[in-house]
C-alpha cells in the first residue's frame, strides 16, 4: 500500500512541523514522517533566533532587538542561512513564530512584553541565555521580571541532578557581573519532598511524570509552604525544569494559588523535559492543520530524471518498507543530532544522498578540519549540511541550478549554521521550515 | 621537613617505588608534574600477561608477579581469556606452538599463572570467539590473562604509600633541582601556572619522569639516553570481543583488550617524536593499527573510534628491541656524569612494577644505609585483600549487577565503603549512565585517591569516555567535585571547560572515525542552551581584569 500527498515532509521537529503546517495552510494534502526524538526534542524548549547580546559583556542583558541580531549576523555571515533567504526571507520570521506559537499551544510559547526584544531566562547550570520564545513555564521567570526581587532556587537535594546550590553560586555570579539595575537577590532552597531512595535514582522524565498527578503537585506544594515558612520572604520561585510531562502550566498554576507567589521552571539542558515537552506539541498541533503523521523512519527514496518520486518508509514498530509519494519534498531531517547527516568516516546526508558543504565548498574528506582545537570556538563540521538557493533548493556547491527539482530543505540540514556558536537553534528552523512549506505549494 | 628520597613521576614505576619506600620506613615526596598516571601509564591497555618472551629470566619474574599481584590486588584483577590467533601473529606463531606443546604438561601450575595453555583447533577458536572469523582457519592458542585499570592501579600504589606516610604533590613540576657542589639534594617544585610552591631537600632524587626524563636530568647537566617510543591506545565504541585478542602489529604488542562496556586497542609501540605531544605519530597509525586488527577481527575495520591517546614510553638506548619482549628496566646512576644523589628509572614493564620498585628501593637503602625488608609483595593494596561478592552488593545496596562489578573490580571490598560514601545528596543515583559510574564512586574517589582538578577525576574513573562523550556526566561530576573541593562557581565553570577541552582533544584525535552526533549534542547543550561560552569569555574577561 502506498500513501499519497501533495507535499511529503521528512522530520517533525520545529522545521517539519511548521513546513507542513504552512504547506497545509493552501488546502495542500501533507505527510509528515516523524522518525521520532530529534534535535528539537533534545532542545532545552526554548525558541532561539540569534544572540541579540553577543557584543555585551554583561550576562543580564538583553541586548540589541532580535531583528537587528538576525541582520548583524546575515551581513556577517554570507553563507548562513539568513544571508541565503535574503531581507525578504528574513522578514517573514514574525510569520513563522506565529505559526510555531500555533502549533506548539500545549506549552504556551510566550515572547518578551516589547515586542523584538529577547527575554533572558536562568538556566539550570545558573548561567543565563537570552531567547526569542520560551515556554509558559520558564518565560515567568524572564529576568527582566526579577530586578530587585529575593528569588529562591529550589531543588530537591540533588534529586532530579539539579543542584540548587551550585545554581544559585554560578546565578550569582552573573548577576554581579551586571549593571546594577538589572540584580536581584537569589538563594538556593531545598525542598524535602522527594524520596532519597526511590527518587534519586530516577531520571528527570520519571521525576516529571510523577508531576502530572494532583496528588504530587499538592503535596510539592504543602512541603514548599513548610520550606518557605521558615525561611526569609521570597518575591519569586525557580523550580527545576521538570514540573509535569503531560499538564506542566496546569501544575504551575496550582502551584502558584497554593504558594502566593509567582513560580517558574528554570531553562533546561538537555536531555530535557520541555524539549520533549515542545516536540510533542507541535506534532500534536499538526493534527489541527489537517496533517497526517506517519510515525516511522524514511530509509530510501526512488530518484529519477532529476526528482525524487517517493520515499520509503519503515513505520514503527514494523518490518516491512511501504512507499509515500509525493510532489513536493521537504527535507526537514535534521543534523547530526536529529540524523539527517551522518558521520561515519566521511559526512553524508543519507535519505537522498545530497551533496553536503562546509563554507561555500563541498565537503572534503580532510576531516581534521571539522573540529576547531578549542572548545569555545565555532565547529566547523556543524556548519556543514546541504547548500540552498535563495528558495531552499538544494544546490551542490559548484552549479548554480538545484539537484533535485521538487525538493526543499528545512531546518537545521541546511549549511552555513553553527547553532552553538550562532545562537540561532529552533527560531530559524522554524523560519525556513516556513518558507520551504510555502515554496513547495507555490507553483 | 627533609625526606629521605624525592620520587619525581607517579606513573607505575614512580608510584610502586614511592610506596615500597613508604613501606620501608623512608620519609618520601612524590611529586606529580600532572596527575598520578597521566604520562605513558595512561596508554596501557591493563592487559597482564606473561608474554612471549624467550628470555627466561624475565617470564619468570613476570610469573612470580602476577601470582603476588593476585595475592595482594587479587579482587582488583579480571581473569581475561586471551587468543593468539596464529595467522595473526605468524612470526612468532611457531614459537607460540611449541609453547603451546610444553604447557600442555604443565598445566596445572600454567593455568593458575595465565601460562600457555592450550592450542585450538579451527572449530573449537569458532566457538570461543566468533568475532575471530576472519582469523580462525589457523585456529589460535589460549592463554590466561588479567586485566587491571592501570592509572588506577597506579592510584592505588599511591594511597598505600601515602597511608604508609608519604607526601604526594600532584600539579607540581619540577623547575630546579637544588644542587650542593655537584650534588643534587632537593627540587624547587612549580604549579601548573608556573608559580613557586616551594623547594623539598632529600639526599636522593629520583628520575621516574619516563619521557621527561631526559629533560629533568639535563637540569642538573646530566642526561638519559633514551629511545623515545610512541604507545598509541585507541578506544572503540562497544565491546568486541569477548576475549583480549593479540594482534601482532609491531614488536608484536599490539592487543585487543574489552573493557567494560568498550574494546581498547593498544600495545602499538613504534619509535617516535618524544615531548609532552600527545598526539600519535601520524594520523594513519590509528588506521594501521585497525587494519590489522581487521584482519583477525570481523567488522573492526568500519568500527567507530570514541578516542585515541598517545604518549611517550621510554626505552633505554641500549636496550635493543626485541618481538615480544618487553622494554628492560634501568637503574642510571648519574654519578659516572658528575651528577650526585640523582638516579634515572627508565624502561620495564607494567606487570614488573612491584619487582622493579623491589630493586630500586634495596639499592636506594643501602645508599642510605637503611635496613628494612620489602613488604610490597605481602601487603594487600587497599581494598585488595578480601574478595566481595558483588551479587550480594547488588542485592544490598539495590543496584544493577554491572553498575556492582565495576566497583568490586576497582575497589575490592572497599567498594562497600564506596557506595556508603553517599551522603549528602543522591550518591546512588548514575552520575554516568554509559559505564555505571555513581556519585557515590566520584566521592569516594574524591576522597581517596587525591584528584585536584576535574580532568584528574575523569581520569582516575573513567568518566566522560562512554559513548556520549561526557555530554552530561562532566557536569554533573563537577558539582560533586565542587562540594568535596570547596571550589567557587568560577572555578567550577573553568573546570568544566578544562575537562570538556581535554574530551575535544583526545575526541579529535579520533577523526573521521568519531561518531560526531555526541559532540554535536555536547555543544548544542552547552553553547546554545546554556549558553557557558558567554560566560566562559566574561568570566575570563573579569579576571583578566582583576
Amino acid at each position: 500500500m502506498t500513501w499519497h500527498a501533495d507535499v511529503a515532509v521528512i522530520g517533525a521537529g520545529a522545521a517539519g512541523c511548521v513546513a507542513a503546517a504552512a504547506a497545509a495552510r493552501s488546502g495542500a494534502r501533507v505527510i509528515v514522517v516523524d522518525g521520532g526524538a530529534g534535535a528539537t526534542a533534545l532542545s532545552s524548549g526554548t525558541v532561539d533566533v540569534a544572540d541579540p547580546g553577543a557584543s555585551s559583556l554583561d550576562p543580564l542583558d538583553a541586548g540589541a532587538p532580535l531583528a537587528s541580531a538576525v541582520e548583524e549576523l546575515a551581513r556577517h555571515e554570507p553563507q548562513h542561512p539568513y544571508s541565503r533567504i535574503g531581507a525578504a526571507g528574513r522578514a517573514q520570521l514574525p510569520a513563522a513564530l506565529g505559526l510555531l506559537r500555533e502549533l506548539a499551544a500545549d506549552v504556551d510559547l510566550v515572547g518578551a512584553a516589547t515586542p523584538e526584544a529577547a527575554m533572558v531566562v536562568a538556566t539550570a547550570l545558573g548561567t543565563v541565555k537570552a531567547t526569542a520564545l520560551a515556554q509558559h513555564t520558564i518565560a515567568g521567570g524572564h529576568l527582566e521580571r526579577l530586578t530587585g526581587a529575593r528569588v529562591g532556587v529550589a531543588h530537591f537535594g540533588r534529586i532530579g541532578l539539579f543542584d540548587g546550590r551550585a545554581s544559585v553560586a554560578t546565578l550569582r555570579l552573573a548577576v554581579n557581573g551586571s549593571a546594577p539595575e538589572r540584580r536581584f537577590e537569589s538563594f538556593p532552597l531545598e525542598i524535602r519532598f522527594l524520596r532519597r531512595g526511590r527518587d534519586a535514582r530516577s531520571g528527570v522524565f520519571e521525576l516529571a511524570r510523577l508531576f502530572d498527578s494532583d496528588e504530587m503537585v499538592d503535596g510539592l506544594a504543602r512541603a514548599t509552604q513548610a520550606t518557605l515558612r521558615v525561611s526569609s520572604r521570597l518575591q519569586h520561585l525557580l523550580l527545576p525544569p521538570l514540573i509535569g510531562l503531560q499538564r506542566p502550566c496546569a501544575a504551575l498554576q496550582k502551584l502558584e494559588q497554593a504558594l502566593g507567589l509567582p513560580v517558574s521552571e528554570v531553562c533546561a539542558l538537555p536531555p530535557s523535559v520541555p524539549g520533549w515537552r515542545l516536540a510533542r506539541a507541535l506534532v500534536r498541533g499538526l493534527a489541527d492543520h489537517g496533517v497526517e503523521v506517519i510515525r516511522g523512519r524514511a530509509v530510501g527514496a526512488s530518484i529519477g530524471d532529476g526528482e525524487v518520486r517517493g520515499v520509503d518508509v519503515v513505520e514503527a514498530g514494523g518490518k516491512t518498507m511501504r512507499a509515500l509519494r509525493a510532489r513536493r519534498i521537504v527535507l526537514a531531517s535534521g543534523h547530526l543530532v536529529g540524523g539527517g547527516i551522518r558521520a561515519d568516516r566521511r559526512l553524508m546526508e543519507p535519505l537522498l544522498g545530497l551533496p553536503l558543504t562546509l563554507d561555500g565548498v563541498p565537503v572534503a574528506d580532510a576531516s581534521e578540519r571539522w573540529l576547531a582545537p578549542d572548545y569555545l570556538q565555532t565547529q566547523p563540521v556543524l556548519r556543514a549540511g546541504v547548500a540552498v538557493n535563495g528558495e531552499l533548493r538544494p544546490l551542490d556547491g559548484r552549479h548554480p541550478q538545484p539537484v533535485l527539482r521538487n525538493v526543499h530543505v528545512a531546518g537545521s540540514l541546511i549549511a552555513g549554521n553553527d547553532p552553538a556558536s550562532h545562537k540561532a537553534g529552533i527560531g530559524l528552523c522554524a523560519l525556513t521550515g516556513w518558507l520551504a512549506g510555502r515554496a513547495a505549494v507555490a507553483d | 621537613m627533609a625526606f629521605d628520597a624525592i620520587i619525581v613521576g607517579a606513573g607505575l614505576t614512580g608510584a610502586a617505588i614511592a610506596r615500597d619506600c613508604a613501606r620501608r620506613g623512608l620519609r618520601v615526596l612524590l611529586c606529580e608534574a600532572r596527575d598520578i598516571g597521566s604520562g605513558s601509564t595512561a596508554v596501557e591497555t591493563g592487559l597482564l600477561d606473561i608474554g612471549v618472551s624467550s628470555d627466561r629470566e624475565r617470564r619468570r619474574i613476570a610469573e612470580a608477579e602476577l601470582e603476588l599481584l593476585q595475592r595482594i590486588a587479587g579482587p582488583l584483577l579480571t581473569r581475561l581469556p586471551l587468543l593468539w590467533p596464529l595467522s595473526a601473529t605468524a612470526a612468532i606463531g611457531t614459537r607460540l606452538r611449541q609453547r603451546a606443546q610444553i604447557a600442555r604438561a604443565q598445566l596445572p601450575r600454567a593455568a593458575r599463572l595465565g601460562g600457555y595453555r592450550i592450542a585450538l583447533t579451527p572449530p573449537e577458536l569458532r566457538a570461543i570467539e566468533p568475532a575471530l572469523a576472519a582469523a580462525a582457519s589457523s585456529g589460535a592458542v589460549l592463554t590466561h590473562a588479567w586485566w587491571t585499570d592501570v592509572p588506577h592501579l597506579a592510584a592505588l600504589l599511591v594511597g598505600d604509600a601515602i597511608e604508609a606516610g608519604a607526601e604526594l604533590r600532584t600539579h607540581a613540576r619540577v623547575s630546579a633541582l637544588l644542587r650542593d657542589e655537584s650534588a643534587v639534594v632537593g627540587v624547587t617544585l612549580v604549579d601548573d601556572r608556573g608559580e613557586s610552591i616551594g623547594s623539598h631537600a632529600a639526599p636522593l632524587v629520583l628520575n621516574c619522569a619516563g619521557a621527561g626524563s631526559d629533560d629533568l636530568a639535563a637540569l642538573a647537566y646530566g642526561a638519559v639516553a633514551l629511545t623515545p617510543i610512541r604507545c598509541t591506545l585507541v578506544r572503540l565504541a562497544r565491546r568486541c570481543t569477548g576475549a583480549a585478542i593479540a594482534l601482532g602489529g609491531p614488536s608484536a604488542g599490539l592487543r585487543l583488550v574489552p573493557v567494560s562496556h568498550a574494546s581498547v586497542l593498544g600495545g602499538w609501540r613504534e619509535p617516535g617524536p618524544g615531548g609532552g605531544d600527545t598526539r600519535p605519530r601520524s594520523p594513519s597509525v590509528v588506521e594501521r593499527m585497525l587494519a590489522i586488527a581487521a584482519r583477525a577481527v570481523e567488522g573492526l575495520a568500519a568500527e567507530p573510534v570514541l578516542e585515541v591517546a598517545s604518549a611517550v614510553q621510554a626505552r633505554a638506548a641500549d636496550d635493543p628491541p626485541q618481538e615480544g619482549v618487553p622494554r628492560r628496566f634501568r637503574l642510571i646512576d648519574h654519578r659516572a656524569q658528575g651528577v650526585g644523589g640523582l638516579f634515572t628509572i627508565i624502561g620495564g614493564a607494567a606487570l614488573e612494577h612491584r619487582w622493579i620498585a623491589e630493586q630500586v628501593t634495596d639499592a636506594l637503602c643501602r645508599l642510605l644505609g637503611r635496613g628494612g625488608r620489602c613488604v610490597t609483595g605481602e601487603r594487600a593494596l587497599l581494598g585488595g585483600d578480601a574478595a566481595i561478592d558483588s551479587g550480594r552488593l547488588a542485592a544490598q545496596f539495590q543496584i544493577a549487577a554491572d553498575v556492582a562489578d565495576r566497583l568490586v573490580a576497582r575497589y575490592g571490598w572497599r567498594a562497600h565503603s564506596a557506595l556508603r560514601s553517599n551522603e549528602p545528596g543522591a550518591g546512588l543515583a548514575l552520575v554516568c549512565r554509559c559505564q555505571g559510574i555513581s556519585g557515590a564512586e566520584l566521592m569516594h574517589a574524591l576522597r581517596h585517591e587525591a584528584p585536584r582538578t576535574l580532568s584528574d577525576l575523569c581520569r582516575r574513573t573513567g568518566l566522560g569516555s562512554g559513548p556520549c562523550g561526557g555530554q552530561r556526566c562532566l557536569r554533573e561530576a563537577a558539582r560533586i567535585a565542587r562540594e568535596a573541593h570547596c571550589w567557587s562557581a568560577s572555578e567550577l565553570l573553568s573546570e568544566l571547560l578544562a575537562a570538556k577541552q581535554e574530551r575535544l582533544e583526545s575526541a579529535r584525535r579520533a577523526l573521521p572515525r568519531l561518531p560526531l552526533a555526541a559532540l554535536a549534542l555536547d555543544q548544542m547543550a552547552h553553547r546554545l542552551s546554556a549558553n557557558l561560552d558567554r560566560f566562559w569569555r566574561a568570566d575570563r574577561a573579569r579576571r583578566g581584569r582583576a
